[in-house]
């Protein structure tokens, strides 16, 4: 992984299009700015990471249960 | 065609029933061909990957049983499923273990499938509106 030490309002820009600014710091949390296309999704890893494992969770479940489902 | 499931047995499918994942789903990034069956005594459908007859998923259309679930989605998202304007379906994975009571969905990620162009996505909600991955369906 590159390691960049970056101020604060300084930038990173990544493939032309994608800038990563640090918008301040507050103990140990960082807030941070992402200006990319549009077509490019930007989300918080634990989100995928959730959603990863409830796929995982989700595979091959106990599908003799619906037979119980009234409607 | 035929395929022989895992969990659902001998299924017969026409080349216009396959669903293509470009991306596969999350975690099951390989597997990129499914079909949607219904489950026809209930409101549930099955996800079946084609490409590893093993496994199955189960999801539901929200509309029919949490009609207060209105998942917002960047466009810009949607955009490998090609013309969004017509005949979008978009189904929620379950999670169901012990008991139908315990029975979870998936809210955060929503399964988008285009019926016309017969591509579908998982894609990531653009604000969770108090969403989780695993939101209890029967309270």
């Amino acid at each position: 992984m590159l390691a960049l030490t970056r101020k604060k309002g300084e930038t990173i820009v990544i493939n032309d299009d994608i800038e990563i600014t640090i918008l301040g710091t507050n103990g140990d949390q960082v807030k941070i700015g992402i200006s990319a296309p549009k077509h490019i999704p930007v989300f918080r890893k634990e989100i995928y990471e959730q959603i990863q494992s409830e796929n995982k969770e989700s595979v091959n479940n106990n599908f003799d249960l619906l037979k119980n489902y009234k409607k | 065609m035929v395929l022989e499931t895992k969990n659902l047995g001998t299924v017969e499918y026409t080349q216009e029933e396959i669903i293509t994942f470009e991306k596969g789903i999350l975690a099951f990034e390989d597997e990129k061909e499914y079909l949607v069956l219904r489950n026809q005594e209930t409101e549930f459908y099955y996800l079946q990957s084609i490409s590893n007859p093993e496994n199955t998923f189960i999801i539901v259309d929200l509309k029919d049983v949490m009609p207060s679930y209105d998942p917002e989605v960047d466009v810009d998202q949607l955009a490998d499923l090609g013309n969004i304007d017509n005949n979008l379906c978009v189904f929620n994975m379950c999670t169901l273990k012990d008991s139908l009571e315990e029975m979870t969905v998936n809210l955060l990620g929503p399964v988008v499938i285009n019926m016309d162009t017969k591509k579908g996505k998982q894609v990531v909600v653009a604000k969770d509106n108090g969403y989780t991955v695993k939101h209890k369906l029967f309270k």
